[in-house]
């Protein structure tokens, strides 16, 4: 389909990038114990990117049998008003796309039967007294072809499975929400089931004494899943659209050091095993390791090629494009990794605080944050109010708080790492371990 | 400073004025994600402490849910059930008085559908969603200058970025602010957070305008995957006696 509808753009237009995938996604889920909802939805469709008299044009259908000539014809029409850019089309050959393992039988091949017995023994061995149990199993299988009109290919096939489960907990006026999830492009192992339950099960103990909060400016461990708002600043300052766009802090700092030194920033389409890897990116440029930051030195932005051509620099290998629309800038697996910065006291990985908390004397773990992403993100300022926390005195967790805000600067707070914890784990797109950050403000009612 | 950087102290617990933009953000994630029936129709701790009749605030507070308003986004002559959109009462003069339904958790619970089950596209099935939710006018002739002439030191936030609630607690963001001196509107600060409990914030209101607009913001609400859903939050000027706004040291 893609040669097709390549081929039908040759010499109507300058140049074009297409990409055509297939989504197939079976779901099921539980809801308060009961299987309430189990389904397979399939989706395909094409995109198509043309640069014609110097403009930008882009079409998409989901058309069972789309029409190559059509496609062509609207984008041509879209790039008539489209914005003036001088893009490159890479074309590497097939044969340089990096090997790695996206597609796994096991995945692919599990029944709508197995997806329910996975969830119900979940279920099963999450249930509560007085608790609600929600739990779901997302599996997915993608084809996805890229190409270009400068002769680059890329064809692969990715699996991926999400299995997320939460605990409502209400005791009289308390509302307590306990979250997590594993996220891979292979099966759930026992051990990842059984982990999954122990780390629910972990925070909800933790959380059913209720403290007092401490307030000023404290020492705070964020956990992989508190980091969120530490993380999401830099994600967006590490952009080549919001360095383009004068948005984003950092231009102008490459090379220097702007973190703590043990601290490295990966962005990962190779890692093995993500649902996001994959050798090619939607536009067609191979896949590579980009380190953002290392060593806490700011190390390089992230490109799509349209971003690329306008800063006069290269892909960095993120394009990212649905079936609608123009591609865009996506990162894919993003690795936070300490060097030499382990915890003092390795810890179980299912122990609350990754090992980091024997030294505080008084401080916080957040392990959620409640409104991450609103406001000015990408200045680096975040204040929210915590949605789990626990406080910390004398080196152990006391309970969890409620009605307090944390606040700080990402940029400011990732100086001085306290310490990186011994529990990295992934979390959706991200392996991060938890982070001690110093001098976090914390407020309280 | 950070959250609001007119202070030199991180903890701040003051009064706060919303404009009407914010304050339709606030009863949105406060109020409305609580009175969405799915939370409660299985859970009887959930309903036990949304029992009809508790009291969520003074007599001042009136809060409802109105898919039949012409020409809002969130306006539908019917919802995605079939049930024909109404305006139905969620709190009167402080008292929990409704909830919002689909006909699923309407038929578990012995109530009536409210025409509040919605879908995002056909991708996706109905589940219990906003409309137009509004704080209703207080006094006519009230405006804000009633409301702050008496505040020694205050905020107003203005504006909003959005917001989020993990239900008993929740977030929503000024998009800017002014700090309130003796009374009058004084300088200018910006990222105003304020952190909210249902139990607490509510019944803080203490004080209502007669301003009454609808807010037609773009974006909307986000529930079950289910994004960017289209909403529209109407409120007059709102004034909270005691509010929780983050900062940093």
């Amino acid at each position: 389909m893609i040669d097709r509808l390549l081929d039908a753009a040759r010499g109507k237009v300058d140049g074009a990038d297409a990409l055509w995938r297939r989504e197939e996604q079976t779901a099921v889920s539980f809801e308060s114990g009961r299987l309430k909802a189990a389904g397979i939805s399939e989706e395909a469709g094409l995109n198509l990117r043309v640069v014609a008299r110097g403009r930008m044009g882009v079409a998409g259908t989901t058309a069972a049998k789309p029409d190559p000539k059509e496609l062509v014809a609207r984008a041509g029409a879209s790039a008539e008003l489209g914005e003036v850019v001088d893009l490159a089309f890479p074309n590497a050959s097939p044969h340089s796309l990096p090997p790695i393992p996206t597609f796994f039988d096991r995945t692919a091949n599990a029944s709508l039967s197995e997806l329910i017995r996975m969830g119900r023994l979940l279920v099963e061995r999450l249930a509560r007294p007085d608790c609600q149990v929600n739990v779901a199993v997302q599996r997915e299988v993608a084809d996805t072809a890229v190409g270009n009109t400068a002769g680059a290919r890329g064809e692969y096939r990715t699996t991926g499975i999400a299995v997320t489960a939460d605990i409502t907990r209400i005791a009289g006026d308390d509302v307590l929400m306990v979250y997590d999830q594993y996220v891979g492009a292979d099966m759930p192992s026992d051990a990842d089931l059984e982990a999954l339950v122990r780390s629910v099960d972990t925070r909800l103990t933790a959380a059913l004494k209720i403290v007092t909060p401490p307030d000023g400016a404290l020492p705070v461990v964020f956990t992989p899943a508190g980091l969120a708002a530490v993380v999401l600043p830099l994600e967006q300052a590490l952009s080549g659209k919001t360095v383009l766009q004068g948005s984003s802090p950092l231009p102008g700092k490459l090379g220097e050091t702007l973190f703590d030194v043990r601290l490295s920033i990966i962005d990962d389409p190779l890692t093995p095993g993500r649902p996001l890897s994959r050798p090619v990116d939607d536009e067609c440029v191979p896949s590579r390791s980009n380190g953002l930051v290392e060593r806490g030195v700011l190390g390089q932005f992230v490109y799509d090629l349209e971003t690329a051509a306008r800063a006069k620099t290269q892909s960095t290998g993120n394009g990212r494009r649905g079936v609608f629309g123009k591609p865009h800038i996506g990162y894919t697996n993003i690795l936070f990794r300490g060097t030499n910065g382990g915890a003092q006291h390795p810890a179980p990985l299912q122990m609350l605080g990754g090992g980091l908390i024997a030294d505080i004397e008084d401080g916080l773990i957040v392990d959620d944050l409640i409104g991450v992403g609103q406001g000015n993100v990408i200045s680096g300022a975040f204040s929210h109010p915590v949605g789990l926390a626990y406080r910390v005195q004398r080196g152990e967790i006391t309970g969890r708080v409620k009605d307090a805000a944390v606040a700080g600067n990402a940029y400011d707070l990732l100086k001085k790492i306290g310490g990186f914890g011994s529990d990295g784990r992934w979390l959706g797109a991200r392996w991060s371990p938890s982070l001690l950050l110093e001098g976090v403000s914390v407020a309280r009612r | 400073m950070v959250g609001c950087y007119a202070y030199a102290d991180s903890s701040q617990v003051i009064r706060t004025d919303l404009d009407n933009e914010l304050a339709g953000v606030f009863i949105h994630e406060a109020f409305g994600h609580l009175s969405e029936a799915d939370f409660v129709y299985e859970n009887p701790q959930a309903r036990e402490m949304m029992t009809l009749g508790r009291r969520f605030g003074k007599q001042v507070l009136n809060v409802g849910d109105n898919g039949a308003e012409a020409g809002l986004r969130g306006t539908l002559p019917y919802d995605d059930e079939g049930t024909p959109t109404q305006d139905t009462p969620l709190i009167k003069e402080g008292i929990l008085v409704g909830r919002l339904h689909s006909r699923e958790t309407a038929a578990k619970l012995g109530e009536q559908p409210t025409g509040n089950a919605r879908a995002i596209s056909f991708r996706h099935p109905p589940i219990v969603r906003m409309t137009n939710t509004y704080i209703a006018p207080g006094t006519k002739g009230v405006g804000f200058n009633d409301l702050i002439s008496d505040i020694k030191l205050g905020v107003y936030a203005c504006g909003a970025f959005g917001g989020q609630t993990m239900l008993e607690n929740f977030s929503f963001t000024a998009g800017w602010g002014y700090m309130i001196r003796d009374g009058k509107v004084a300088e200018l600060v910006k990222d105003v957070v304020l952190a909210g409990n249902l139990f607490q914030t509510l019944d803080r209101i203490d004080h209502i305008a007669g301003d009454f607009t609808w807010n037609q913001m773009g974006g909307g609400c986000g529930k079950g995957g289910q994004f960017p859903l289209p909403v529209t939050e109407g409120a007059p000027h709102v004034r909270i006696e005691e509010a929780l706004i983050g900062g940093d040291v």
